[in-house]
């Protein structure tokens, strides 16, 4: 794992608690992305990892290392872009990046010239006097050209434009290359095509993480109409989700689908069947679905 | 990294700095035209104010050096950049040195120069004052950026710690002898620069913890307990003091203190022992600051002095005990330095005595003022007196003259000085800068060599045993100027040099140099304190003394 978290807790005192027992763990060479809504604890956790934050409890690795412990040489691996992040505002773009360079025995001049071809970014102009979105581009161009091991952004694409956003993700996918991607975001469509590994945080928790490919492949929708008025099974299995009823049409979100188990389960509950309809969900019908349950579950626990 | 980190930090804030450099430089040309010319009364707020400009430029310099990576933040780049703790805060040390204090340092160095000053004379002021400086305002205006997140929020603490620091300094320049004895006495510099080294091995310390660390409300609890410690600093003992200076002088003094034979006659040096009560007596202490006082008369001789030397009393402690053994009352009497200008001694808790040419002793009459209710409850019991001194050893230069009207000269001793004739054309003024500290004591006198007139000598202290130049206003060298009047306008006093002599009148400059710090003990046993009542006050009412002050 190249960033793992145990029971990760963090208090910002009279505020309350930002992280509440937080694990999660990223693959290596995996794009991973943590998603959850506004003030569910992305960027806290992000800090954490970065050591910008210290967690008050549990604990935090990046690249093998007690993230309170990150020294320099692993700084010298990971690259960082963040929506908050405060470059030095009187520098002007090249400065920056001359200033940069000697950090990094890796950086790449010529990466740097292409990334600043791409994105278009004016070797000229004080960092001060850039957009939001261009600050974000000027971050990137930062932490990209010496092909960092780990590359984390924190809600990259907020407050971006449609064109921005492309520029942004075109330069990402086509640097990605070998390096892992720890990015955080609470816009589910910004992260498809991008992450092959999820988290799903709320309230200071990841609520579930899985591999994209895990997700999408156990979750379907089904349908299933009956030759008589349907009514929801007293005991349904525990994968399926959001079931209801409409004429002679049950319909569910099985969370744990596998072709032979559900014709077993459906077989086993439900007589008079005509037709089953099984169909792939969109990402955020997926998400939406595991959360409520999630949280619905959590409810109950407490 | 520390000059590629310098680097980037000269390219944003050289201008700031260039700003502080001309401040400084401002100040030297301000300074420099005030020797050569009477300043006029406009600008005289002028140079007050600009040596602050210096402080304060340098104070906020260092904040906005410090926060170009702020250390309470958790957004920006830097953090997440390889950089090396130790590598920025040498950076910061680099940039401070480099762009601060090392122009200070040359511009100090060019107007000690231009005055006249020796080049190592020269070099040692503006090293001593760059030293000043660091510890005083740059050091603690880094502390200051390291635990506030913008220059408003430093200015604003900085703001309190200055508000707080004011009122402490008036308070103890007000009541001063009651709470700090040794802040008006020639010791006065011990628990300043054991503050300012304290201060500055701190402030590492914590910078050093803050920049690791980076945890703020430790960093901050930290610099309060560091700031209380350093008030405490300045309450040292008058002992404790003492011993250091000792120390740093380390020369050694072979005179004795003894009763003198027959009643002496010499000048007298009171004592007010006013001190703790040990026997009971129920004095009442509510009535302190006006309880009369009794003067009890010591013939002192001081013996195997060196010719041509002062011996001056720093502290004088009196302990009063029975036959038995038993300690019946102690009383201390710390001596300030003088505020009364030329012609006054220091006034309080005194024993200044001049040893003659070639006596090789001196026999001062120690007069010690007790409360009347302590000596009537005692007086007439076998006592044993002892008094305990904390001596200086002044060694007399060679005087040297000078006209009455003279541009810039330098003086062996003294420094760079000059002298005219004042507007009201009734004294001269003698204007000196010194690259060491002032002479702690000079003795002037107005002589006329063609005629061997001369007025009677003006005596003046302001002790000071500093091994270096203290303070840093307003600018490397120690100013010191004496008024020698030589007419009197209301044509009561005939001056033997007066006006008509002026012109062919010169001044004689003396001064003493603080050479040894020793330590002596007095005891005169078997007393009964009737036997020992100075004549007037025998024949006074003993309930007409004066008033005196709390010692203690």
């Amino acid at each position: 794992m190249i960033v793992r978290t145990d029971n990760l807790h963090l208090s910002y005192g009279r505020q309350g608690e930002a992280l509440r027992g937080l694990s999660l763990e990223v693959p290596e060479g995996s794009a991973y992305a943590l998603i959850g809504a506004n003030g569910a604890g992305k960027t806290t956790t992000i800090k954490v990892l970065m050591n910008m934050l210290a967690p008050s409890k549990g604990s935090a690795t990046v690249l093998g290392v007690d993230s309170r412990r990150i020294s320099p040489r692993e700084l010298t691996q990971i690259g960082y872009v963040s929506e908050n992040q405060i470059l030095p505002g009187r520098l002007r773009v090249g400065e920056f990046l001359r200033f940069l360079r000697p950090f990094y025995p890796t950086w790449d001049m010529e990466l740097e010239g292409s990334i600043l071809e791409r994105l278009r970014l004016p070797a000229e102009r004080r960092i001060s006097d850039l957009s939001h979105g261009m600050r974000l581009k000027m971050a990137l161009a930062g932490a990209l050209p010496f092909r960092p091991r780990l590359l984390v952004l924190d809600e990259p694409f907020s407050g971006l434009d449609p064109l921005f956003r492309d520029e942004f993700m075109d330069q990402l996918l086509h640097q990605a290359g070998e390096m892992s991607i720890l990015i955080s975001s609470h816009e589910l469509g910004e992260i498809e095509g991008v992450a092959t590994h999820v988290g799903f945080i709320d309230g200071g928790k990841v609520l579930f993480q899985e591999s994209m490919e895990e997700l999408t492949g156990r979750s379907r929708a089904v349908r299933i109409t009956l030759q008589r008025p349907a009514a929801v099974p007293k005991q349904i299995p525990a994968g399926w989700l959001q079931a209801s009823v409409e004429g002679n049409v049950l319909s569910f979100v099985d969370t744990q689908f596998a072709d032979e188990r559900l014709a077993a389960d459906i077989g086993s509950l439900l007589t008079g069947i005509r037709q089953v309809d099984v169909e792939p969900l969109p990402l955020r019908v997926i998400f939406t679905t595991l959360a409520r349950e999630r949280q619905q579950s959590g409810a109950r626990e407490h | 990294m520390i000059w590629h980190l310098f680097r980037k930090d000269v390219r944003l804030l050289w201008p700031f700095a260039l700003g502080v450099t001309l401040a400084q430089a401002l100040n030297a040309a301000l300074h420099l035209v005030r020797l050569y010319f009477p300043i006029t009364p406009s600008l005289i707020p002028v140079t007050i104010v600009f040596p602050g400009l210096v402080w304060l430029g340098i104070v906020c310099l260092a904040v906005t050096l410090v926060q170009q990576e702020p250390l309470l933040s958790s957004a920006h780049d830097w953090l997440v950049r390889p950089v090396k703790r130790r590598d920025l805060l040498l950076a910061k040390l680099l940039f401070v040195l480099l762009l601060i204090h090392v122009p200070i340092l040359l511009l100090d160095f060019a107007e000690a120069l231009l005055l006249g000053v020796q080049v190592p004379d020269a070099l040692f002021a503006a090293l001593t004052r760059a030293a000043t400086l660091f510890t005083a305002f740059t050091a603690p205006g880094l502390l200051l950026g390291a635990i506030t997140a913008s220059l408003v929020e430093a200015v604003l603490v900085g703001g309190v710690f200055v508000i707080l620091g004011t009122l402490l300094i008036l308070y103890t320049s007000t009541y001063g002898p009651r709470i700090s004895p040794i802040g008006g006495t020639g010791l006065g510099w011990v628990p300043g620069a054991v503050a300012l080294i304290t201060n500055t091995l701190g402030i590492a310390a914590i910078l050093a913890f803050q920049y690791w660390r980076r945890q703020t409300r430790v960093t901050r609890t930290m610099v309060a307990i560091g700031v209380l410690a350093s008030f405490m600093l300045s309450s040292l003992t008058f002992d404790a003091c003492f011993t250091v200076q000792q120390w740093v002088s380390s020369a050694s003094a072979k005179f004795d203190i003894g009763l003198a034979p027959g009643k002496g006659t010499g000048t007298p040096s009171t004592v007010f022992a006013t001190g703790k009560d040990l026997a009971n007596m129920r004095i009442n202490f509510n009535r302190r600051l006006s309880r009369s006082t009794t003067p009890l008369e010591f013939p002192v001789r001081l013996a195997g002095l060196p010719p041509d030397s002062v011996v001056y009393a720093d502290q004088v402690v009196i302990r009063l005990s029975g036959s038995d053994g038993r300690r019946l009352y102690e009383a201390r009497g710390d001596c300030a330095r003088s505020s009364h200008g030329a012609g006054n001694a220091c006034i309080q808790g005194e024993l200044e005595v001049s040893s003659p040419a070639s006596a090789g002793y001196a026999d001062p009459l120690q007069v010690i003022m007790i409360p009347t209710d302590v000596y009537e409850a005692l007086k007439s019991q076998p006592l044993s007196v002892e008094i305990d001194y904390l001596l200086t050893l002044f060694s007399g230069r060679p005087p040297i003259t000078l006209g009455v009207s003279e541009p810039l000269h330098s003086l062996a001793g003294v420094g760079v000085c000059s002298t005219r004739i004042d507007d009201d054309g009734d004294e001269v003024q003698l204007k000196c800068v010194s690259a060491h500290r002032a002479p702690s004591c000079v003795t002037v006198v107005l002589e006329n060599p063609r005629t061997g007139l001369h007025d009677p000598p003006l005596h003046q202290c302001g002790h000071d045993y500093a091994p270096f130049v203290r303070g840093a206003y307003p600018d490397a060298l120690q100013p010191f100027q004496i008024g020698i009047p030589f007419t009197d306008l209301t044509h009561t006093i005939r001056f033997p040099v007066d006006i008509d002599q002026i012109q062919q009148a010169r001044i004689a400059i003396k001064t003493y140099e603080p050479i040894a710090h020793v330590r002596r003990k007095l005891v005169i046993p078997g007393v009964k304190l009737s036997d020992w009542l100075a004549p007037r006050a025998a024949a006074a009412d003993p309930t007409s003394g004066g008033t005196y002050r709390i010692m203690n």
